[in-house]
């Protein structure tokens, strides 16, 4: 592609983004942490919460329900404030997520048999992210609102709604939906009013009429973004580069705007939130879909320079000039983006669940690490979990308590476990399934779905074609260098007895010699290393998570499960509950990251190894186990680093690889800003999927992510 | 054929084009005073000792008289020890380790094959490195037929202060070599590292390999603009030269010193300042050949 340069919008640019990292330190004067991604919202005005009330709350102060949520999240949209910017191409920011506003929201006191206790048992047992309850986490089908438009969708949800008035299901969910659109549009209404020229022309239009424009696709988007965050966050983006290039080419044809303009349109799209979109990749057929607008996505991010979640999406028929370009700015810029997904592997892996060819290749990186068809998929991705530490720490106990150890002893063990874990998960998806509409139903993604407006069901209960449940394994390291440690210094070297081992595990290696024998299991093999017992029991843990479901993964009503390896910010989480591990782990310490390898998994930390192993621990059913690369100056000092960097990346994707985040950071930097957040409001880390600004992170999981990120960083 | 590997590093970029793996060997038959690669000096195994992982159990002490624990101080009969490594075996802590390792060609070579695919991916190869490949000829000579026998790309990072027929015979299976240059004046060039340089000059003079000349940028030693100067002349005689490449001082050698108990290595020399590097930069850029600073090409 010819490069692109920049010359006009500069100015509105750098007052944009200005401002935004005002936003950004405002929040975090205001709030405090938040250990997840920015999302792009800014702080209502102070008084707003003192006169707003939602209308339809219980005793609880919390909301249950189709019409509670329909009638409070309008009644929302119709106080909610305006907000414009001279210098902004859009209007509009959110400011509220009602999903977080439930005051005293408990699932178990919902107003519909919520009785899941028949699970709380092994869910507590195995520390079980069940996801009975959560939402959003699939993606949208954008095309189908920009094609109708807001004045389109109110029509297509009447048209439904008087075919289906005698179905009370869907009569009551429909009539819901209308409330939904009638408090958009109210909003979109009075941010017109507030704005001026061309701004107030596009929005006055939008409320009602389907965009034409490439700056009214990218408004009308903003709009169900900033609608769909403030209804319950959901975040997912889609095929940005496919989605506004009808648009782009149609203006640029007209002679309307020219590439400037385009980015500039982008750039402020991208500000408005930063959502997960995918530029590049096979098109149905396979054909590579790049195209002129694809790298101007690129360039608008590259602009910024802010809190950005562009994947792009590599494949066999990739066209070279994007990677590369990819490849450029996110060692230029040093911000995490884009990151890269393997669509090779996520493909092939998909269609072996049965899918076809052109379905999987639909099928794209929407989130931090989960995969969905956009409008047609329901899959509750990263909020169902297994953390395996926990269930290897069950049958270790177990072990130690019949006084039966040997190796197999404790691997049958674990993976007798692991099958109840899964079991557990698998009908907890069900009791969502069943019930999750009436806690809380999908009002927004509803509306840029296949399905659900046309059979007046929710996209949690039955509205769209499939349903393939995520679910990821957590801590797979700990567990393969735990087992790895015990049959290197227990079975094979016998250096300890299983007695010695076992003491110092359960007394958090605090007992006499406890500190010795944490040092000695400490230095066994490791996963990631490569060729070594670790790295065989990493592969077998994988393959026992994977096989752990029931029924060929299949939960008892039949529906899909997809196993993943993921464990998102929760690592810190599933550290806390777990007691001291035979790799020498701590009680308490944090588990390893997603399929990653523990920190100094190797004296020489190869970046080449650590690609190998994550490649080796692929689930293989289209849902990824991320490669989360920390580089540093030592491996980017030195002429052709773009290249080195894709064949890198390569090669991850050729072993099976699936996606792949990096964080570029200098280390003096990041142990500066860990010393002194205010001073670094722009500082940007990726912290997994997602990227964030570092100041508004805990100061616990800021120490968490330089842990990290300092230590690999001297691998590379 | 047998040989005495420090390490083989993986993903290095620093050694020649595209993602490459280092076979560092063991043995020098120079002893430069700012060596970064201490533990490459000797040919011996050597016992590496991190004393603040050291618990002081007393565990090495029941299995070698040579470890002493005096005034809480533990201390190795460095002379004495034959590197057999029992204690680093009984050693918990892993406090104590072997510097260096018996390896075959073959086992050397599985090892570099691990990373084939990044070698293609990214136009990488390997790196013989050291210490010195030429103080075990045949082992480097070796290793390297071996894997450019698999169509791998070989570079052989040397000094070149040995024999014509060794250079013959270990370059003929380089597709690169990377000579370091330190001194054109024999005497300052004995005195920082022990050796002549005429074997070396003549080495340099012959080669018919492609060639990247590096010189370490030392203070005290090859600081100033003359040294430089006349280094960049001489390479700009050699035909098969690629490029002149200047590498500044890194104290990186002394803290491995520290571990190796090599007393007269643990303190940092002085920095040469920013300014000064410029301008042996610029006096080495005047004779106007392709030149490199620490990876990077160098452009006015
Ligand atoms: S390596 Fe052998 S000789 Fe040297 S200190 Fe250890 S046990 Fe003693
Ligand atoms: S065995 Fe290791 S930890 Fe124990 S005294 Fe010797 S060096 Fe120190």
């Amino acid at each position: 592609m010819k490069s692109f340069r920049m010359t006009r919008y500069t100015g509105q640019i750098a007052r944009l983004v200005a401002k935004k990292k005002e936003q950004v330190l405002e929040k975090q004067r205001k709030l405090g942490k938040a250990d997840e991604d920015d999302y792009g919202y800014v702080l209502p005005p102070e008084d707003f919460m003192t006169h707003f009330h939602f209308p339809e709350v219980d005793e609880n102060g919390s909301f249950h329900g189709v019409r509670a949520w329909a009638k409070n999240f309008r009644a929302l949209m119709e106080a909610h404030p305006v907000y414009v910017d001279a210098d902004d191409a859009l209007a509009g920011r959110w400011m509220f997520m009602m999903s977080r506003m439930r005051a005293g929201y408990q699932l178990a006191l919902a107003p519909f048999p919520a009785d899941y206790s028949f699970l709380h048992r092994d869910q507590e047992r195995y520390d079980l992210t069940h996801g009975i309850g959560k939402d959003a986490h699939f993606a949208p089908d954008y095309r189908i609102g920009l094609a109708l438009g807001w004045g389109g969708l109110t029509d297509k949800v009447r048209k439904s709604l008087k075919r289906l008035a005698k179905d009370e299901e869907a009569a009551e969910l429909l009539q819901a939906e209308l409330d939904v659109l009638a408090g958009i549009r109210n909003w979109i209404h009075r941010t017109a009013l507030a704005a001026e020229g061309e701004v107030r022309r596009i929005n006055l239009k939008l409320e009602t009429e389907a965009p034409e424009t490439l700056q009214e696709a990218c408004q009308w988007i903003a709009w169900f973004n900033m609608a769909s965050r403030t209804y319950n966050r959901d975040g997912a983006g889609g095929q940005l580069d496919e989605i506004l290039r009808p648009y782009y080419e149609r203006d640029i044809a007209a002679g309307r705007i020219d590439d400037e303009d385009a980015v500039y349109f982008i750039a402020c799209l991208l500000l408005n939130d930063p959502h997960y979109y995918q530029i590049g990749g096979p098109d149905r057929e396979g054909n590579d879909q790049t195209s002129r607008i694809s790298y101007l996505i690129l360039e608008a991010a590259h602009l910024l320079k802010i809190s950005c979640n562009l994947t792009i999406r590599v494949h066999d028929r990739m066209e070279e000039g994007l990677f590369r370009r990819g490849v450029e700015i996110l060692l230029e810029d040093r911000l995490g983006y884009p990151r890269f997904s393997g669509d090779n592997a996520l493909i092939r892996g998909y269609m072996r669940n049965g899918y076809s060819a052109e379905q999987a290749r639909e099928r794209i990186a929407l989130g931090c690490n989960w995969m969905s068809i956009p409008g047609r998929e329901y899959t509750l991705n990263d909020v169902v979990k297994i953390n395996l530490m926990k269930v290897f720490e069950v049958a270790f106990n177990e072990m130690a308590e019949s006084g039966q150890c040997s190796l197999e002893t404790l691997h049958s063990g674990f993976r007798k476990h692991l099958a109840k874990a899964a079991l557990c998960i698998a009908k907890g998806l069900d009791f969502h399934l069943a019930h999750q509409y009436e806690n809380e139903p999908e009002l927004l993604l509803n509306l840029l779905c296949h399905g659900p407006i046309e059979k007046g069901r929710d996209a949690s209960h039955g509205g769209v074609e499939f349903y393939n449940m995520a679910c990821d394994g957590a801590g797979i390291a700990v567990v393969a260098d735990s087992f790895a440690a015990i049959q290197t210094q227990v079975v094979e070297r016998r250096r300890i007895s299983w007695k010695e081992c076992i003491d110092a595990v359960r007394s958090d290696f605090r007992n006499a010699n406890g500190e010795r024998i944490r040092l000695l299991l400490a230095s066994s093999p490791r996963y990631g290393h490569g060729g070594t017992c670790a790295d065989e029991w990493a592969v077998t843990l994988m393959r026992d998570f994977v096989e752990s479901f029931p029924n060929r993964h299949h939960t008892p009503e039949g529906r899909l499960i997809i196993p993943g390896l993921f464990s998102w910010a929760d690592s810190l989480r599933f550290g806390k509950t777990v007691g001291a591990t035979p790799n020498g782990r701590h009680a308490g310490e944090p588990s390893s990251h997603g399929a990653n390898p523990c920190p100094n998994f190797r004296r020489d930390g190869a970046v080449t190894a650590i690609v190998k192993a994550v490649a080796s621990l692929q689930c293989g059913y289209g849902n990824t186990s991320p490669l989360q690369l920390e580089l540093n100056d030592s491996f980017l000092n030195g002429e052709n680093t773009v290249d080195r960097l894709m064949a890198l990346f390569r090669v991850h994707f050729q072993l099976g690889g699936t996606l792949i985040n990096v964080n570029i950071v200098h280390a003096e930097t990041l142990r500066a800003a860990q010393k002194n957040p205010e001073l670094y409001p722009d500082l940007i880390v990726r912290v997994t999927g997602f990227t964030a600004y570092f100041i508004m992170l805990s100061p616990e999981f800021r120490e968490f992510v330089c842990q990290r990120i300092l230590k690999e960083e001297q691998y590379a | 054929m047998d040989g005495i590997i420090t390490e083989i590093q993986h993903a290095s970029i620093h050694d020649g084009p595209g993602i490459r793996s280092v076979v560092f060997l063991k043995g020098c038959q120079m002893h430069c005073f700012w060596c970064h690669n201490p533990e490459a000096i000797r040919k011996e195994i050597q016992i590496w000792f991190q004393e603040k992982k050291c618990l002081h159990c007393g565990a090495c002490f029941s299995v070698c008289s040579l470890h002493q624990l005096s005034e809480r101080e533990h201390r190795i009969d460095r002379e004495r020890c034959t590197g057999c490594g029992r204690c680093a075996d009984r050693c918990f802590s892993g406090a104590l380790t072997l510097c260096g390792k018996n390896f075959s060609v073959e086992m050397a070579v599985e090892d570099l094959m691990q990373d084939e695919l990044f070698y293609q991916a990214s136009g990488g190869g390997i790196t013989l490195s050291g210490g010195e490949p030429g103080m075990q000829p045949e082992f480097a000579e070796g290793i390297l037929r071996q894997c450019r026998a698999r169509g791998i790309h070989t570079a052989l990072e040397t000094n070149l202060a040995y024999p014509e027929s060794i250079r013959k015979v270990l370059c003929a299976e380089a597709d690169l070599v990377m000579a370091d240059l330190k001194q054109m004046d024999p005497g300052k060039h004995r005195e920082g590292t022990g050796c002549g340089n005429r074997q070396i000059l003549e080495n340099l003079r012959r080669l018919d390999r492609p060639l990247i000349l590096r010189t370490p940028l030392i203070p005290g030693f090859n600081d100033d603009t003359e040294s430089i100067r006349r280094i960049a002349e001489f390479a700009a005689s050699l035909k098969p030269l690629l490029y002149y490449e200047l590498l500044t001082y890194h104290p990186l050698g002394c803290g491995k010193a520290v571990h190796l108990g090599m007393k007269s290595r643990c303190a940092p020399l002085p920095e040469i300042p920013e300014e000064k590097i410029s301008e042996l930069t610029e006096s080495a850029a005047a004779v106007g050949i392709p030149l490199y600073r620490n990876g990077k090409e160098w452009r006015i």
